[in-house]
């Protein structure tokens, strides 16, 4: 049958192809949820207990993290609710005694060898408004670490004065020991006893509990402004160099510009010329392998390439050009990513001459750990391109030796020599706000830095169980068996119904390992292909009651064993894969790598073309870009709005508050909506978070076009305003020519659906009709288009779409939002540390058709390399060639 | 809670005025959330074909996407930046696990909400075009992936692959053409 339908074009068969895939409705507020816990995560344990997810703390330090994140400065707060003065509270004393698994020690560890937990500084608990319950207690988290089996239960007795006694909420999903989250609910104020029992062991602690509100002085450390605060976690040295604005960020020029040579050359890349069984051959000899040669598909579409495999070694070869080497492909293959390795130079100097690569070579090592042997051109430089790998050998590394070395070794022709402008020249051109030459960017940011991998180590001559990855190749070129592979070891042994040419295939197979002349193989009894694959799963891993246990992000706990004894426990945000059988996970690898990543890259025009006719071509005149209009600066008198308090904890304990006036947008005048406030008692508008307010204020632009407000007074215009949740069913109408949401309550009364600016939304939680809750605000006499109007600040479905039990929702829209301080990019800088002059080319390894309207020259460029004061990496490429040999076109022009 | 998928094209100045709100705001990210939900899983469900893997991949791309929400300047769209994340994240999905389950092997549909003669259709009209596209060149299906499938404009798409807009035109026309060749193909072999 032929899938595609062959009277429509091919771009409808792909428009129609996209158009009809839509993730699955649950996956999509699962996600949403998770993102949401994971942006706010000081909810109330409550909403933390998701329908059916366990959002499980890992580690003790997270223990740690719930006590000292509330820490608040205690002479700032105004104290109520203390104990008389004729009772003294004899709080407990931590005695820093660490639990099991943990490596990080507290001073405000309390424990007797069979509990644990950690203890508020000086045995006082502040309480504020975001703990009290409706019924006027105060709950507070309060996490425990169990040394023996049991479920956990806390009691707890107030010692100076009547009270109702201690609760406990106490979730399920965090096993018979170790760690255990808990809600205290402490009916009042004062001294308390608290007793945490497991079986017959218990601990028991006193601590006073009291309620605190900030003061409106000055005194109060919260900031009443919010300007930004620089953060930056990763230290780095403070910035020197001369300064310059450069696109928002302070460029720092900390190296000399030094002079450049008489000339330098112009050169042309050689045509690639695709590898015959016999430059296979000759280069499998040059590594000294004797294993079979296979022919397989080519990187590129219609090519073949060989791969050469002698035991655990493989050679991969394209070309002349591009070829790979592995001294252990199974190493290779299970690696994520490359590391550091403190022998790499001493490595690759071995390498180099043992297989006879005897040209002069510059060793470098860029920041995503990959170290270069760059060839020089015969002027002495080396050759940049513009992707990861440059031109020469690039080496991957484990901690034990070379993962990888891989060839993209150009040949070139001599053209002729270039005269070239000054570094400084150059550097100006870089940081010309309205630049006419374009640069070549390249970066590096966290993100494959330094992971490290564990394979799991199976044991020898032993017959078990293994799942795993099962590739064969084609025959060998000699007409030998195919080359089969079992998680990219060779195998031996009964491979009775395994084909040529399988990729990828999961499957189940008992055999054994067997180790013999330094070659490691997989001795196979029996096999059988798996429906599915490999899982995966990121999470931590953590020592529990004499074992491990992996907590996957989805709240899954499985226990794991055999970890490598130098995987550092409590391992947090970990890769790890394998097969889930029953409640034990067999792992097969693990990587330790951070989570985060950015994204996108540059663009833009491209290198100006070479002229090389001799007869200079003027370039054309820059034109400066218009500087935009800035935004009214005329005072805001009575302006409608909504105002959000953010509250910023900061990595030193302390908090910042940041208030935004999110302007009516029905009334705008400018372009701008948004204002970040500042001014004196902002604090204030602490009680109006998400309400409406009418401000008085002058505004001002910065060069990144955020707008401030210097607020001079504020009104509430509806003092009695509190959201509700609203349920009803939702559907799409078009009202004077705007699509907008309308809500129909059961009594028929149809609300149209505004976002929190005042404008209408369009917006369906999954299906037009579906029943859904929002938390919602009515302003009073507030309409559109003739149907009275809510504003909505969050969402979802009535019911659950698969069992229809009814969701719950907490309301907290109007709760300020607490989150982590975040290093603004804006407050990042940039360093400029080595200016140097190398060769480029544009790699065209990937392009079956030359994409570029010129040749392709190597050329000489200005390099300025630095770092940003976050640890990221930069390369700046500029042309140096004088413009007598630029044409007044760009490469990327027909 | 469920996403919200909006019925319209939002203007890339709202977009960047919830990015900016979006690092403290939690309704503002889930409003991005929301917004670009489908282009992502678009994004990931073409280059694996498969459902687990596309959930995998989309779960990771908005987590660390919230992770370095505050990283992203307004320069280039909201979508453009994180694509370039989803890109990178299969990247290392590739490179670190083997996931290319065969397609034919792949059980789920990728809509479980239309009738079954119009989902085995898609089913199959997914795959062809995901096995179809994974002949192509990667640059040549990278770009059709990304405006076809992640419905960025060849300026976004460029941006995420480092090209310029006329590049990916390039990219994108070559590989339509490819594509058409190889089906003709295929009809002809069937045929």
């Amino acid at each position: 049958m032929n899938e595609f339908n062959n009277h429509k074009p091919i771009e409808q068969n792909l428009e129609e192809t996209a158009n009809g895939i839509q993730p699955n409705a649950m996956f999509a507020a699962e996600l949403e949820e998770k993102l949401r816990q994971a942006h706010r995560p000081r909810r109330k344990l409550a909403s933390l207990l998701p329908r059916n997810l366990v959002q499980a703390l890992t580690g003790f330090a997270a223990l740690a993290a719930l006590t000292l994140s509330m820490v608040w400065l205690l002479k700032a707060m105004d104290f109520r609710n203390t104990p008389g003065e004729s009772f003294a509270c004899p709080v407990t004393a931590p005695n820093g005694s660490l639990p099991p698994g943990e490596t990080v020690a507290s001073k405000d560890y309390l424990g007797n060898g069979e509990l644990w937990t950690s203890l508020w500084p000086d045995g006082r608990v502040i309480m504020d408004e975001h703990n009290r319950e409706t019924d006027g207690s105060f709950s507070m988290k309060w996490g425990f670490v169990r040394g023996v089996t049991g479920p956990l239960t806390v009691t707890g007795r107030r010692l100076d004065a009547d009270a109702e006694p201690l609760r406990a909420d106490i979730p399920d999903g965090y096993g018979d020991t170790g760690f255990q989250v808990t809600a205290l609910i402490f009916p009042s104020t004062g001294c308390w006893e608290v007793t945490a029992h497991v079986g017959e062991s218990s601990l028991t602690f006193v601590t006073e509990v009291i309620f605190g509100e900030a003061t409106p002085t000055p005194e109060v450390h919260v900031q009443a402004t919010s300007e930004a605060v620089v953060e930056n976690p990763i230290e780095s040295p403070a910035p020197q160099g001369e300064a310059f604005d450069w696109n928002g960020t302070t460029l720092y020029l900390n190296a000399t510009m030094p002079d450049p040579p008489a000339e330098m050359k112009i050169y042309l890349q050689q045509d690639e010329i695709r590898a015959t069984l016999e430059d296979a051959q000759s280069l499998a000899a040059r590594f000294k392998m004797n294993g079979g040669i296979y022919e397989v598909p080519g990187e590129m579409p219609n090519t073949i390439e060989f791969i050469v495999i002698d035991g655990n070694r493989r050679l991969r070869i394209r070309s002349d050009r591009y070829f790979t080497y592995y001294p252990n492909y199974a190493d290779y293959s299970n690696a994520y990513g490359t590391m550091d390795n403190p022998n790499a130079t001493a490595l690759i100097n071995d390498f180099l001459i043992e297989y006879g690569f005897n040209e002069t070579y510059k060793i470098q090592r860029n920041d995503d750990y990959i170290y270069f042997a760059l060839p020089q051109t015969p002027d002495g430089y080396v050759i940049h391109e513009d992707t990861l790998l440059e031109n020469g050998l690039g080496f991957r590394f484990s901690q034990s030796g070379i993962l990888s070395a891989e060839a993209n070794l150009t040949q070139y022709d001599l053209v002729q020599p270039v005269t070239l402008i000054s570094a400084q020249t150059a550097f100006e051109r870089l940081i010309d706000p309205f630049p006419m030459h374009d640069n070549i960017q390249k970066a590096t940011s966290i993100g494959l830095n330094g992971i490290r991998t564990w394979a799991r180590v199976q044991p020898l001559d032993v017959t078990q169980t293994y799942f795993g990855w099962l590739n064969t190749t084609g025959r060998s070129v000699t007409g030998g068996d195919p080359y089969i592979a079992f998680n990219e070891i060779p195998v031996a042994g009964n491979t009775a119904g395994i084909g040529e040419n399988m990729q990828g295939v999961f499957i189940e197979t008992s055999g054994y390992y067997h180790e013999e002349g330094g070659t490691l193989s997989f001795v196979m009894d029996s096999w059988k292909a798996l429906e599915g694959y490999e899982e995966n799963y990121i999470g931590s891993l953590q020592a529990e009651n004499g074992g491990f246990i992996l907590i996957a992000q989805d709240g899954q706990r499985l226990t794991v064993t055999d970890l490598p004894a130098d995987l550092p426990l409590p391992a947090k945000d970990i890769s790890i894969s394998g097969v889930t059988q029953g409640d034990v996970f067999n792992w097969r690898t693990i990587y330790n790598g951070p989570l985060g990543g950015g994204g996108g890259g540059g663009g833009g025009l491209g290198f100006f073309k070479l002229n090389l006719s001799g007869t200079p071509i003027p370039l054309p005149t820059q034109v400066p870009t218009p500087t935009p209009e800035p935004l009214s600066t005329a005072p805001l008198e009575g302006v409608h709005g909504i105002v959000t308090v953010t509250i910023f904890d900061r990595s030193d304990g302390t908090q910042r508050r940041e208030y935004v006036f999110l302007r009516d947008a029905s009334v705008s005048e400018t372009s701008t909506n948004y204002y970040i406030l500042e001014g004196d008692g902002l604090e204030a508008l602490d009680a109006y978070h998400h309400l409406p307010i009418v401000i008085w204020g002058t505004p001002t632009t910065d060069s990144d076009g955020l707008t401030s407000l210097r607020m001079e007074r504020f009104e509430v215009p509806y003092p009695d305003l509190k959201f509700q949740l609203l349920n009803g069913a939702q559907t799409l109408i078009t009202a004077n020519g705007q699509s907008v949401t309308l809500l129909t309550m059961a009594d028929g009364t149809q609300y149209a659906t505004l976002y929190a600016d005042g404008t209408p939304s369009n917006s369906l939680i999954n299906n037009d009709g579906d029943q859904v809750t929002l938390e919602a605000l009515l302003i009073p006499g507030e309409t559109f288009e003739g149907y009275p109007a809510l504003r909505f600040f969050g969402g979802g479905l009535s019911q659950n779409p698969t069992t229809g039990e009814p969701f719950e929702y907490v309301l907290n829209a109007d709760q300020p939002i607490e989150t982590d301080e975040m290093p603004q990019f804006g407050a990042y800088t940039a360093t400029i540390e080595n200016v140097d002059l190398v060769y480029y080319t544009p790699n065209l390894r990937y392009n079956d058709a030359y994409p570029y309207a010129e040749p392709p020259y190597i050329q000489p460029v200005w390099r300025f390399s630095g770092h940003y004061s976050n640890g990221d990496g930069f390369e700046f490429l500029m042309q140096a060639v004088e413009d007598k040999y630029l044409l007044p076109a760009h490469i990327f022009d027909p | 809670m469920v996403s919200i998928m909006s019925n319209q094209i939002q203007t890339t100045e709202d977009e960047a005025a919830l990015a900016r709100l979006a690092a403290a705001d939690t309704n503002a990210f889930a409003e991005l959330y929301r917004r670009n939900l489908t282009r992502v899983y678009r994004y990931h469900m073409a280059h694996t074909g498969n459902v687990k893997d596309a959930e995998d991949l989309t779960s990771q791309t908005f987590m660390a996407a919230l992770e370095g929400i505050h990283t992203y300047r307004g320069s280039g769209t909201f979508a453009a930046w994180l694509m370039g994340i989803a890109a990178r994240k299969r990247f290392m999905h590739f490179r670190g696990t083997r996931h290319e389950v065969p397609l034919e092997a792949a059980d789920e549909y990728p809509n479980p909400e239309l009738p079954t003669d119009k989902a085995a259709m898609q089913r199959l009209q997914t795959q062809s075009i995901a096995r179809a596209l994974k002949q192509l060149s990667s640059e040549r299906s990278e770009a059709i992936i990304l405006t076809y499938f992640g419905g960025l404009n060849y300026g976004e798409a460029g941006q995420v692959m480092n090209k310029n807009e006329s590049a990916v035109k390039m990219l994108v026309s070559r590989g339509v053409q490819d594509l058409r060749e190889r089906t003709s193909l295929k009809m002809e072999v069937e045929e």
